[in-house]
Protein backbone atom coordinates (compact mmCIF):
# COMPACT_ATOMS: atom_id res chain seq x y z
CA UNK A 1 0.00 0.00 0.00
CA UNK A 2 1.48 3.29 -1.10
CA UNK A 3 1.48 6.00 1.18
CA UNK A 4 -1.12 7.49 2.53
CA UNK A 5 -3.37 5.66 -0.09
CA UNK A 6 -6.07 4.51 2.92
CA UNK A 7 -6.23 7.59 4.10
CA UNK A 8 -7.04 9.29 0.61
CA UNK A 9 -9.49 6.68 -0.10
CA UNK A 10 -11.50 7.14 3.07
CA UNK A 11 -11.62 10.82 2.45
CA UNK A 12 -12.95 10.57 -1.04
CA UNK A 13 -15.40 7.93 -0.06
CA UNK A 14 -16.79 10.03 2.63
CA UNK A 15 -17.11 13.22 0.31
CA UNK A 16 -19.13 11.54 -2.43
CA UNK A 17 -21.33 9.34 0.21
CA UNK A 18 -22.23 12.47 2.05
CA UNK A 19 -22.95 14.50 -1.47
CA UNK A 20 -24.69 11.41 -2.32
CA UNK A 21 -26.90 11.33 0.32
CA UNK A 22 -27.27 15.35 0.26
CA UNK A 23 -28.19 14.67 -3.38
CA UNK A 24 -30.91 12.14 -2.86
CA UNK A 25 -32.82 14.21 0.14
CA UNK A 26 -33.36 17.24 -1.84
CA UNK A 27 -34.12 15.55 -4.97
CA UNK A 28 -35.95 13.59 -3.29
CA UNK A 29 -38.32 16.22 -1.22
CA UNK A 30 -38.41 18.45 -4.22
CA UNK A 31 -40.57 15.73 -5.89
CA UNK A 32 -42.52 15.46 -3.20
CA UNK A 33 -43.28 18.65 -2.77
CA UNK A 34 -44.22 18.95 -5.96
CA UNK A 35 -46.62 15.94 -6.01
CA UNK A 36 -48.20 17.53 -3.12
CA UNK A 37 -48.83 20.59 -4.48
CA UNK A 38 -51.33 18.75 -6.93
CA UNK A 39 -53.28 17.84 -4.09
CA UNK A 40 -55.86 20.66 -2.64
CA UNK A 41 -54.91 22.93 0.88
CA UNK A 42 -58.21 21.26 2.58
CA UNK A 43 -57.00 17.60 1.54
CA UNK A 44 -53.82 17.98 3.14
CA UNK A 45 -54.78 20.34 6.06
CA UNK A 46 -57.72 17.38 6.57
CA UNK A 47 -54.51 14.52 5.88
CA UNK A 48 -51.93 16.40 8.35
CA UNK A 49 -54.70 16.52 11.21
CA UNK A 50 -55.31 12.77 10.88
CA UNK A 51 -51.65 11.52 11.25
CA UNK A 52 -50.79 14.40 13.71
CA UNK A 53 -53.15 12.40 15.91
CA UNK A 54 -51.51 9.00 14.87
CA UNK A 55 -47.98 10.66 15.73
CA UNK A 56 -49.22 11.48 18.84
CA UNK A 57 -50.55 8.09 19.32
CA UNK A 58 -47.79 6.08 18.50
CA UNK A 59 -44.97 8.51 20.27
CA UNK A 60 -46.90 8.03 23.31
CA UNK A 61 -46.84 4.05 22.98
CA UNK A 62 -43.40 4.18 22.05
CA UNK A 63 -42.31 7.23 24.88
CA UNK A 64 -44.46 4.30 27.27
CA UNK A 65 -42.06 1.06 26.51
CA UNK A 66 -44.69 -0.48 24.01
CA UNK A 67 -42.20 -0.68 20.54
CA UNK A 68 -44.63 -0.70 17.79
CA UNK A 69 -42.13 -1.55 14.65
CA UNK A 70 -42.46 0.99 11.94
CA UNK A 71 -43.51 -0.21 8.21
CA UNK A 72 -40.11 -0.76 6.64
CA UNK A 73 -37.79 -2.60 4.38
CA UNK A 74 -36.03 -4.11 7.57
CA UNK A 75 -32.53 -4.76 5.34
CA UNK A 76 -29.10 -3.28 5.13
CA UNK A 77 -28.33 -1.98 1.90
CA UNK A 78 -26.96 -5.06 -0.57
CA UNK A 79 -23.56 -6.26 0.32
CA UNK A 80 -22.90 -6.87 -3.69
CA UNK A 81 -22.55 -3.05 -4.15
CA UNK A 82 -18.74 -3.43 -2.47
CA UNK A 83 -17.91 -5.34 -5.28
CA UNK A 84 -18.51 -2.16 -7.47
CA UNK A 85 -16.05 -0.13 -6.74
CA UNK A 86 -15.27 1.94 -3.65
CA UNK A 87 -16.52 5.09 -4.49
CA UNK A 88 -19.22 3.71 -6.86
CA UNK A 89 -20.10 1.93 -3.50
CA UNK A 90 -20.16 5.34 -1.65
CA UNK A 91 -22.40 6.71 -3.96
CA UNK A 92 -25.15 3.96 -4.10
CA UNK A 93 -24.94 3.79 -0.23
CA UNK A 94 -25.16 7.69 -0.19
CA UNK A 95 -28.48 7.34 -2.28
CA UNK A 96 -30.09 4.83 -1.01
CA UNK A 97 -29.37 6.62 3.14
CA UNK A 98 -29.91 10.19 1.64
CA UNK A 99 -33.60 8.77 0.95
CA UNK A 100 -33.30 6.13 3.43
CA UNK A 101 -36.98 4.47 2.06
CA UNK A 102 -35.49 1.17 0.76
CA UNK A 103 -33.43 0.16 3.46
CA UNK A 104 -33.98 -0.41 7.63
CA UNK A 105 -35.96 2.92 9.15
CA UNK A 106 -36.00 1.83 12.43
CA UNK A 107 -38.27 4.99 13.80
CA UNK A 108 -41.54 6.29 13.53
CA UNK A 109 -39.93 9.71 13.14
CA UNK A 110 -38.74 8.66 9.50
CA UNK A 111 -41.97 9.30 8.05
CA UNK A 112 -42.76 12.70 9.40
CA UNK A 113 -39.95 13.77 6.34
CA UNK A 114 -41.33 12.23 3.19
CA UNK A 115 -45.12 12.90 4.59
CA UNK A 116 -44.03 16.46 5.92
CA UNK A 117 -42.58 17.34 2.46
CA UNK A 118 -45.19 15.97 0.72
CA UNK A 119 -48.56 17.87 2.64
CA UNK A 120 -46.13 21.48 2.28
CA UNK A 121 -46.99 21.08 -1.02
CA UNK A 122 -43.61 22.90 -2.38
CA UNK A 123 -40.87 21.69 -3.74
CA UNK A 124 -38.64 24.54 -2.09
CA UNK A 125 -39.77 23.54 1.60
CA UNK A 126 -40.06 19.88 0.76
CA UNK A 127 -36.06 19.48 -0.47
CA UNK A 128 -35.43 21.70 2.79
CA UNK A 129 -36.85 19.17 4.87
CA UNK A 130 -35.67 16.05 2.90
CA UNK A 131 -32.63 17.75 2.17
CA UNK A 132 -31.67 18.07 6.14
CA UNK A 133 -32.48 14.38 6.48
CA UNK A 134 -29.88 13.57 3.63
CA UNK A 135 -27.11 16.01 4.75
CA UNK A 136 -27.31 15.29 8.11
CA UNK A 137 -27.50 11.27 7.38
CA UNK A 138 -24.20 12.24 4.81
CA UNK A 139 -22.50 14.05 7.18
CA UNK A 140 -22.58 11.32 10.26
CA UNK A 141 -19.87 9.67 8.39
CA UNK A 142 -17.37 12.69 9.14
CA UNK A 143 -18.23 12.19 12.53
CA UNK A 144 -17.43 8.63 12.73
CA UNK A 145 -14.03 9.06 11.09
CA UNK A 146 -13.36 12.11 13.33
CA UNK A 147 -13.43 9.66 16.35
CA UNK A 148 -12.05 7.06 15.18
CA UNK A 149 -8.68 9.11 13.98
CA UNK A 150 -8.97 10.92 17.51
CA UNK A 151 -9.64 7.50 19.24
CA UNK A 152 -13.18 8.46 20.69
CA UNK A 153 -14.03 4.33 21.42
CA UNK A 154 -12.25 1.18 20.22
CA UNK A 155 -15.91 0.36 18.25
CA UNK A 156 -17.84 2.98 17.53
CA UNK A 157 -20.80 1.21 15.96
CA UNK A 158 -20.82 -0.90 18.99
CA UNK A 159 -21.03 2.29 20.58
CA UNK A 160 -23.97 3.52 18.46
CA UNK A 161 -25.74 0.33 18.81
CA UNK A 162 -25.52 1.02 22.78
CA UNK A 163 -27.56 4.17 22.52
CA UNK A 164 -30.32 2.70 21.17
CA UNK A 165 -32.91 2.75 23.84
CA UNK A 166 -32.15 6.86 24.43
CA UNK A 167 -32.45 7.21 20.65
CA UNK A 168 -35.71 5.49 20.98
CA UNK A 169 -36.65 8.12 23.58
CA UNK A 170 -35.52 10.96 21.86
CA UNK A 171 -37.42 10.14 18.46
CA UNK A 172 -41.10 9.39 20.55
CA UNK A 173 -40.89 12.60 22.11
CA UNK A 174 -39.84 14.43 18.89
CA UNK A 175 -42.92 12.73 17.32
CA UNK A 176 -45.07 13.61 20.24
CA UNK A 177 -44.45 17.37 20.11
CA UNK A 178 -44.68 17.48 16.13
CA UNK A 179 -48.26 15.76 16.36
CA UNK A 180 -48.96 18.45 19.24
CA UNK A 181 -47.46 21.48 17.27
CA UNK A 182 -49.74 20.16 14.14
CA UNK A 183 -52.79 19.78 16.10
CA UNK A 184 -52.27 23.55 17.42
CA UNK A 185 -51.20 24.84 14.34
CA UNK A 186 -54.37 23.64 12.67
CA UNK A 187 -56.55 24.34 15.77
CA UNK A 188 -55.46 28.07 15.31
CA UNK B 1 -22.82 8.99 28.49
CA UNK B 2 -19.20 9.31 27.47
CA UNK B 3 -16.69 11.12 25.88
CA UNK B 4 -17.89 14.86 26.27
CA UNK B 5 -14.35 16.69 25.00
CA UNK B 6 -11.54 14.38 23.11
CA UNK B 7 -8.16 16.27 23.68
CA UNK B 8 -9.77 19.93 24.11
CA UNK B 9 -10.26 19.91 20.49
CA UNK B 10 -14.00 18.95 19.62
CA UNK B 11 -17.40 17.90 21.42
CA UNK B 12 -19.97 15.49 21.12
CA UNK B 13 -23.30 16.33 22.69
CA UNK B 14 -23.49 14.04 25.80
CA UNK B 15 -26.57 13.95 26.98
CA UNK B 16 -29.92 13.62 25.14
CA UNK B 17 -30.88 16.97 26.05
CA UNK B 18 -27.74 18.57 24.79
CA UNK B 19 -28.58 16.56 21.60
CA UNK B 20 -32.31 17.76 21.42
CA UNK B 21 -31.52 21.63 22.58
CA UNK B 22 -28.50 21.76 19.88
CA UNK B 23 -31.25 20.89 17.39
CA UNK B 24 -34.09 23.01 18.45
CA UNK B 25 -31.63 25.50 18.17
CA UNK B 26 -30.47 24.84 14.60
CA UNK B 27 -33.83 24.17 13.23
CA UNK B 28 -34.99 27.46 14.86
CA UNK B 29 -32.12 29.53 13.27
CA UNK B 30 -32.94 27.48 9.76
CA UNK B 31 -36.99 28.08 10.02
CA UNK B 32 -36.77 31.83 10.73
CA UNK B 33 -34.09 32.09 8.36
CA UNK B 34 -36.39 30.26 5.47
CA UNK B 35 -39.85 30.90 6.79
CA UNK B 36 -39.52 34.48 8.85
CA UNK B 37 -41.43 34.20 12.38
CA UNK B 38 -45.52 33.21 11.87
CA UNK B 39 -46.91 29.71 12.98
CA UNK B 40 -46.54 27.84 10.08
CA UNK B 41 -42.56 28.56 10.60
CA UNK B 42 -42.65 26.61 14.12
CA UNK B 43 -44.11 23.29 11.90
CA UNK B 44 -41.65 23.86 9.39
CA UNK B 45 -38.66 24.23 12.19
CA UNK B 46 -40.08 21.53 14.08
CA UNK B 47 -39.83 19.15 10.98
CA UNK B 48 -36.31 20.23 10.03
CA UNK B 49 -35.73 19.01 13.58
CA UNK B 50 -37.77 15.98 12.88
CA UNK B 51 -35.00 15.47 9.78
CA UNK B 52 -31.79 15.76 11.78
CA UNK B 53 -32.95 13.63 14.29
CA UNK B 54 -33.88 10.90 12.83
CA UNK B 55 -30.82 11.08 10.84
CA UNK B 56 -28.67 10.97 13.99
CA UNK B 57 -31.18 8.69 15.67
CA UNK B 58 -31.02 5.82 12.50
CA UNK B 59 -26.89 6.09 13.55
CA UNK B 60 -27.75 3.59 16.45
CA UNK B 61 -29.65 1.00 14.18
CA UNK B 62 -27.74 -2.23 13.83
Amino acid sequence: MYRNQAGRSWISKAVVFSLSSSLAGIATGALLGAAGSLLSIQFRVASASLLAVVAIALGAFEFSGYHVRPLECNRETPQRWVHMGPLRWALQNGLALGCGATSRIGFWLWYAIPIGAFLTGAVEIGAAIYGTYGVVRGMAVWVIILGLSRHVTDDISLWLIGCAEAARTLAAGQLTILGIAVVIMIGL
Amino acid sequence: MPMKQIRGLWWIPATNLEIFAGAVTVGSLLGIAVRGSDVMTWVFTLLLLCAGVTAIVQQTLP
